[in-house]
């Protein structure tokens, strides 16, 4: 099951290359890069900072376009889309999850998961019933009138998840997602991630904790703009964890 | 995202930041005030001008005679004694861009009615008068010309007359005036007309057939010309004929003073209502001035608002980022920010109208201005507003819509 789902890339991104331009000169964040992610799967990205890999999400996650190389979404190149294109598909399609929460500090819990639905043109009544669901769904139902600064960390992050579900993404990009909490609120936080995947949801994380890492599907590796090569101990690990049923 | 959506959001931020908001606003409220009240002020002086005009009759030419003067030494304008009642019937019978003309003397008398008495003007003239006036009466009959003829112990009063003389009576109409030694019967009240452009009562006056002020009043005793009178009012057939009437008047009554080529008129023929003209485009010009300066604050309370609304994007920039993340159009960003100036700037306008509303009522009741608060003005003035908004809103709205989703996301 594991394997089937690896062979259909949701996304993909082929010898993608990002440069920028500083006041120094050209600076190469992405130098080539390939990576496929299946529908529903789980796929940690890890590496030093700099390593290219806030590059590589923001591309995944359509915010920025490569300067080189092809990124096909749902077997479709999306790499020269327009900026408001863009926008449609990461509306419809794409969640994101923050290390800062990033929660809208003047919208409750429940409004801040009913954003995407707002730019989607749903209906309030409509919005506000789907975001008490997923506000259930993330363990924070009694929490729908808070304000973010009411909120715990974990409980910012859950509505975050929350907010990154409700529009049915079919990829869910979360950067540093237990960045900033403890280990206990962070384990919950994972475990709201692996139920994702479950759903058939794929699910991209970055991060430098390696027991996040280790719930995931396939780790990647990136150092300098580039994904390493596949250590055999790795690829072995994640093997057998993927041949292992859930 | 709808209008009503977006329109949320936008209160929500300036509910959000009430001190800041309210200081955004005070440039938009000031200049909103000062356009309405200016715009009242220029307006309420046009409209009494205007009154004034109408009060006066409709095309209508004052002749009055040219001072007098005695071994060099002028009097003032209207002292002479040159006009006279044949003048008068002269102008009205010969002259065809004339429809009527009545002669007109005055004099101020103590007036006794019953218990009570009141000093004004008595003014002899004929029925043609309330004619070129287009004063109508609010009891009774006008003189006629009969009564002018005979010399009849009639009287016709201003509205002020009345309350002063006859307060307790339903109609002073059969009442009798005692005016000097002469009795005369109230034959009629005139309806009111208001003060003239100088602030006199037109009201407070006693109408009496000419014939009868020369013969029960006036004496004439101290009068070179016992027929002379103190002005005449005309009246053109319409108002393309009024310049034609002037030069034919001032025609026939050289003919008639046997003036030669050379000599001077001993007359005068006036155009009130040109006057009042001449008035009002002056007022036009002073008001449509006092506008613009007021439109100056407009413009710099628009820029006020396009300072905040800056300081607004900037501070932001997460907000930003998050909602373009998520999935906002530009348009929804922009809409979004440019709402919000255009909040601010109707909120402004409308507390804008109710403070030069009431800036206009102080003017109005202490320093006794007139004024005239058109509901025309007022909508001008709040689509001027608005268009502040959208003008200075627009960029910094343009501006929050076309940040990069990243660098938003990444600052703090």
């Amino acid at each position: 099951m594991g394997f089937e789902r690896n062979t259909k890339p949701l996304i993909e991104a082929d010898n993608i290359c990002k440069d920028y331009v500083s006041g120094a000169g050209v600076v190469s964040a992405l130098r080539g890069v390939s990576l496929a992610i299946g529908c529903g799967e789980f796929v940690a990205i890890m590496g030093p900072s700099g390593s290219g890999k806030s590059t590589l999400m923001n591309i995944f996650g359509l915010l920025d376009r490569p300067s080189k190389g092809r990124l096909i979404y749902a077997g479709r190149d999306v790499s020269d889309l327009d900026i408001n294109a863009r926008a449609a598909i990461r509306n419809a399609q794409i969640g994101f999850i923050f290390q800062s929460y990033n929660l809208l500090p003047r919208l409750t819990a429940l409004e801040n998961v009913e954003l995407p639905l707002v730019y989607a043109g749903v209906r309030r009544p409509e919005r506000m019933k789907r975001a008490r669901e997923m506000l259930d769904a993330v363990g924070l139902a009694d929490r729908q009138a808070h304000w973010p600064n009411q909120l715990s960390g974990g409980e910012q992050q859950r509505v975050s998840i929350a907010r990154s579900m409700i529009a049915n993404p079919a990829l869910v990009l979360a950067d540093e997602p237990t960045g900033a909490l403890d280990s206990k609120t962070g384990e919950a936080v994972i475990r709201l991630l692996a139920d994702l995947v479950a759903s058939g949801v794929s699910v991209v994380v970055v991060t430098h904790d390696e027991t996040v890492a280790a719930k995931a599907d396939r780790i990647v590796r990136m150092a300098d703009g580039a994904v390493l090569p596949h250590r055999p101990e790795i690829a072995r690990e994640s093997a057998t964890r993927d041949s292992t049923p859930r | 995202m709808n209008w009503l959506e977006t329109l949320r959001v936008a209160l929500r931020s300036i509910r959000a930041n009430r001190m800041r908001s309210a200081l955004t606003m005070l440039g938009i409220i000031i200049g909103v005030a000062s356009v309405v009240t200016m715009i009242a002020i220029g307006s309420g002086a046009r409209t009494k001008i205007a009154e004034q005009i109408r009060s006066l009759g409709a095309h209508v030419l004052m002749v009055l005679p040219e001072a007098s003067s005695s071994q060099g030494v002028r009097q003032r304008a209207g002292s002479g004694q040159s006009l006279t009642e044949g003048d008068a019937a002269a102008i009205m019978a010969e002259l065809p861009a004339v429809t009527a003309a009545a002669p007109s003397i005055r004099g101020v008398f103590q007036i006794v009615a019953g218990k009570r008495n009141w000093r004004t003007t008595v003014n002899g003239t004929t029925a043609e008068y309330f004619v070129i006036r287009e004063w109508a009466l609010a009891a009774g009959r006008y003189f006629t010309a009969e009564d002018t003829k005979g010399g009849e112990r009639v009287a016709l009063i201003g509205q002020t007359v009345a309350e002063e003389l006859f307060p307790d009576f339903d109609s002073p109409v059969g009442q009798t005036l005692r005016i000097g030694h002469a009795l005369v019967t109230v034959v009629g009240v005139l309806s009111e007309k208001g003060p003239t452009g100088s602030g006199r009562d037109q009201d407070d006056v006693v109408f009496l057939p000419i014939s009868t002020v020369r013969q029960r009043l006036v004496g004439g005793s101290n009068q070179v010309n016992r027929d002379a009178v103190a002005y005449i009012l005309a009246k053109a057939v319409s108002g393309q004929q009024l310049s034609v009437a002037e030069q034919q008047i001032a025609w026939l009554l050289r003919l008639r003073h046997d003036l030669r080529e050379g000599q001077n008129d001993d007359f005068r023929v006036t155009n009130p209502a040109a006057t009042m003209r001449a008035q009002t485009a002056s007022t036009r010009v002073l008001s449509w001035l006092l506008a613009s300066v007021a439109s100056v604050s407009l413009v710099v309370g628009g820029i006020s608002i396009m300072n905040i609304m800056l300081v607004s994007v900037a501070e932001r920039r997460r907000e930003i980022g998050l909602r373009l993340a998520v999935g906002a159009r530009q348009k929804h960003i922009r809409m979004q920010f440019l709402t919000e100036a255009l909040v601010l700037c109707v909120i402004g306008g409308l507390l804008g109208l109710m403070l030069g509303t009431v800036s206009t009522a102080i003017l109005a009741y202490y320093a006794n201005w007139p004024v005239y608060l058109s509901p025309t003005a007022m909508v001008l003035a709040m689509v001027f507003a608005g268009l502040t908004g959208l003008v200075f809103g627009y960029y910094p709205a343009r501006k929050a819509a076309k940040s990069d989703p990243i660098e938003c996301l990444r600052s703090e």
